[in-house]
């Protein structure tokens, strides 16, 4: 902290103890390695889909129309616009997934913009094979390499994180 | 097709609309009646002769061979009258003969008017009663027309009715069905988002996993060594100096200085030094108070009133009123 009149200065300097140090070093550390992991989406369903019960609620109000003359006969059913088909998930449960929608977009994106996500990608490990390519250049005079090759070994597999 | 009929029980829309289209064309039907007209008939210009008795004529045949035997008698009587009193074929009986011929003629006259009048009376009645006969029916036709065209209506306004809330049910199974429906979705859905809530706290689990050692060390005592250091501004030093002149003034005379060097000026323009006491300075005891600030010389020259003399004849600065120049 510093302050003081014209012409004066005044520093104020708080300092942890030296047994946390270590702990404080370490937690920046597992951030660190947190940090690369990067984005790891979701592929499980996110809406679920419509069951027999309302399906034959559409069905009925379809027919009703149908009766009326208000749609022409056979020509709109219940599953009309509904495509895809749901996909079953475990315990039966039906649903849509916004992973594929997610992928495909991803995609555009790396084939519009590549540059831009290839750096972005190298900001992280790569999903596949784990490895991270480091291109993170550290603040000075914090003894870190910077621009050069390290990789997180075997990120899947051993489970072991480290820094070479 | 959920709409489609299912173990035989008749689909409800198609039911209820077959019935709307079909009330609607009874209801067509029935702006469409017109009643037949009624035509009153009339006996002028009825033909009576079908009424008329067929057996009239032989009845008053009849009645006439009756009237004449009944004459014959008489006029055998009035001879065997004339014989017995040997006066047949005198005036007198040729008068009674007359007499009763005359009576004859009169009583066949008589009878067939009143038996032919009798008749026509009887063939007249029978026609106003034919003619009234009809009348009713025609009425009566009328009025079951009427009547059934009624039924008709009503019972196209029931099946409209019945229709409309065949539709209705339709509807409130249809609805009740989405509702059932939303339900159940909603359970499944509640599931998905337990999931994914699930799946966002296993990707997060490495960066919350950082809390745990900060949040430990947060709540663990944990003394800060502080530190100060500073050096003290010019007007801090000049606020010092006027607290302590405020006491007892400054040795502000230039006698007790040495090694004086000017090291700025004052807001109000007047120039700052600072110096070194020399051995008077140190002799009444100067050198206790900072070496920096104004030469009472200087000061007596521009503002007098802040420069006192004491009473050991040493010119005193009274930083106070420094201050409030400028």
């Amino acid at each position: 902290m510093g302050g003081g009149g014209k012409g004066g200065s005044r520093t104020q300097t708080n300092d942890i103890p030296e047994w946390v140090k270590p702990y404080a070093k370490e937690n920046l550390e597992r951030a660190k390695q947190a940090q690369v992991l990067g984005y790891r989406p979701y592929y499980g369903p996110d809406v679920a889909a419509f069951n027999p019960t309302q399906m034959a609620a559409f069905g009925s109000n379809i027919n009703a129309a149908e009766a009326f003359g208000l749609v022409p006969r056979g020509q709109v059913s219940p599953l009309q616009d509904m495509a895809p088909t749901p996909t079953t998930y475990a315990g039966g449960l039906q649903g849509y997934s916004s992973g594929n929608l997610f992928d495909q977009a991803v995609a555009e994106l790396a084939a519009r913009r590549p540059g831009q996500v290839s750096a972005y990608n190298k900001l992280f490990v790569d999903p596949y094979s784990g490895n991270y390519e480091n291109l993170y250049v550290p603040p000075p005079n914090t003894g870190g390499g910077g621009g050069g090759t390290s990789q997180v070994t075997r990120f899947h597999g051993t489970g072991q994180i480290g820094y070479t | 097709m959920a709409g489609a009929p299912q173990g035989g029980i008749p689909n409800v829309n198609e039911a209820a609309a077959q019935g709307v289209y079909g009330a609607g064309l009874g209801s067509i039907a029935g702006m469409g009646y017109r009643p037949g007209q009624v035509r009153a008939g009339q006996l002028a210009t009825t033909d009576l002769s079908p009424y008329m008795n067929p057996y009239t004529e032989q009845v008053i045949q009849a009645n006439e061979a009756d009237i004449l035997r009944g004459a014959q008698m008489g006029l055998n009587n009035l001879g065997a009258q004339a014989q017995a009193a040997r006066a047949f074929g005198g005036s007198r009986h040729g008068i009674a003969e007359a007499e009763l011929g005359r009576n004859v003629a009169q009583q066949l006259a008589q009878s067939s008017a009143g038996l032919r009048q009798a008749g026509y009376t009887q063939a007249q009645q029978a026609a106003l009663s034919d003619i009234a006969n009809r009348m009713a029916a025609q009425q009566y036709n009328v009025g079951s027309g009427l009547q059934g065209a009624q039924q008709r209506l009503a019972a196209a306004n029931q099946l409209a009715n019945i229709s409309n809330l065949g539709f209705g049910m339709g509807q409130t199974v249809q609805q009740n069905l989405m509702q059932q429906g939303a339900l159940q979705q909603g359970v499944q859905q509640a599931l998905i988002d337990a999931a994914k809530a699930q799946y966002g706290g296993y990707v997060a689990a490495p960066e919350t996993s950082l809390n745990y050692l900060s949040n430990a060390l947060q709540a663990t005592p944990m003394p800060t060594t502080q530190t100060q250091t500073g050096s003290p501004g010019l007007f801090n030093m000049l606020s010092t100096i006027a607290g302590i002149g405020a006491q007892a003034g400054m040795f502000s005379d230039v006698r007790l200085k040495k090694d004086i060097k000017q090291i700025g000026k004052l807001p109000n323009g007047m120039n700052l030094y600072k110096w070194a006491w020399n051995k008077l300075g140190k002799a009444i005891g100067a050198d206790k108070f900072p070496a920096i600030g104004v030469l009472a010389q200087e000061v007596q020259k521009t503002n007098p009133e802040f420069v006192v003399k004491g009473d050991d004849g040493y010119l005193r600065v009274n930083y106070s009123k420094i201050y409030s120049v400028g």
